[in-house]
């Protein structure tokens, strides 16, 4: 029993069956936002862990496999990227210059808002990347020596805070690219699916912006951050 | 299946290499993707092979995050004592983020047409 505890085929197995689970619940119930599988697994996959006392060293070992393919997923983003070009045609000046404002302003409202609640040293650096998407957040988190666990967390809530605020937020906004282009900057994951309930060209510069912010911050945001560090 | 694999795994490890190798600090993975986008670019386009063997292994992306996020049940006495700030700290920056974007783009695009 106690190797079947240690074992990636316990948690794996787990890790995986509390995904789908909830995966179809997500479905089932057409999609609502706040249904979002990965956070639920969370929930559930931690309270776990602390009723049974489980290191979490144990669990990581045992579903580092799911983890690695972090890795080749952030590749596999160009492709998507590639195929959105067409898109980005459309207007492509206002929509770069805008990124480049959206990528300084998603960092640094993230860093003064956290100063400003002062927030010890760690959940600062965490915050860095919190408008960026998690896979490309874990590899910056890991260039500036922030808390990935903090940064995955941060970056999967917020994006679910974004969605929900939204409606709300952005009930001026005309324009679908521009609606898409902010929830996709500012939310990614979530904020691109929710922005394909809008309409499939509001998902479409959802995705286009979740992609493009995530690769211009990770080029620029690691050096940048360096003297603060 | 195998050559897929080679593709995303050799692109990625290109990016490592040239990650650690030049000691950049972006990460490899990101360099690996930078590295791809160009190749497709280079080559004009997307197989519809390729393309539909990342829209299943992308699908489940969140999944892929769960060991990562499940490592926040070490920071439980950082969360007592700084959750409220953290969760405010979401909720303002990821608004400031997604307003400021979405204001600028709607008025240049309104004053284009």
């Amino acid at each position: 029993m106690r190797e079947l505890l240690a074992s990636p085929l316990l948690w794996l197995f787990f890790t995986l069956a509390v995904y789908e689970g909830f995966r179809i619940a997500h479905e089932r119930f057409d999609q609502p936002i706040w249904l979002q599988p990965m956070l639920w697994s969370l929930v559930v996959i931690v309270s776990v862990l602390v009723v049974f006392q489980v290191d979490y060293a144990v669990y990581f070992a045992g579903t580092q496999f799911l983890h690695f393919l972090l890795g080749p997923a952030t590749v596999a983003l160009a492709v998507p990227l590639y195929l959105a070009l067409p898109h980005l045609k459309r207007a492509a000046l206002p929509l770069l210059t805008v990124l480049c404002v959206g990528s300084v302003v998603g960092v640094l409202s993230a860093l003064w808002i956290a100063e400003a609640f002062a927030l010890s040293d760690f959940s600062w650096r965490a915050f860095a990347t919190r408008a960026v998407t998690t896979p490309i957040a874990i590899g910056v988190a890991e260039k500036i020596d922030a808390p990935i666990a903090l940064v995955a967390a941060i970056v999967g809530i917020s994006g679910l805070f974004g969605a929900m605020m939204a409606p709300l937020l952005l009930r001026g906004i005309r324009s679908d690219i521009a609606y898409g282009f902010a929830l996709g900057l500012g939310a990614h994951g979530v904020g691109t699916a929710f922005a394909f309930q809008r309409s499939a060209t509001a998902g479409a510069f959802a995705a286009l912006g979740m992609s493009l912010n995530g690769l211009l911050t990770a080029f620029w945001l690691p050096w940048a951050i360096r003297p603060w560090l | 299946m195998i050559r897929f694999i080679l593709l995303l795994l050799g692109f990625q490890l290109a990016g490592e290499l040239i990650s650690r190798g030049f000691s950049l600090l972006v990460p490899g993975n990101v360099i690996g993707m930078a590295l791809l986008f160009i190749a497709l670019i280079l080559r004009g386009h997307v197989s519809p092979d390729i393309d539909s063997r990342v829209r299943r292994f992308l699908k489940p992306l969140p999944l892929y995050f769960v060991p990562a996020s499940v490592g926040v049940v070490t920071f439980f006495p950082l969360l007592a004592a700084e959750g409220l700030g953290i969760v405010l700290t979401m909720v303002l920056s990821t608004a400031v983020t997604m307003w400021v974007v979405a204001v600028l783009l709607d008025k240049w695009l309104q004053k284009r047409v």
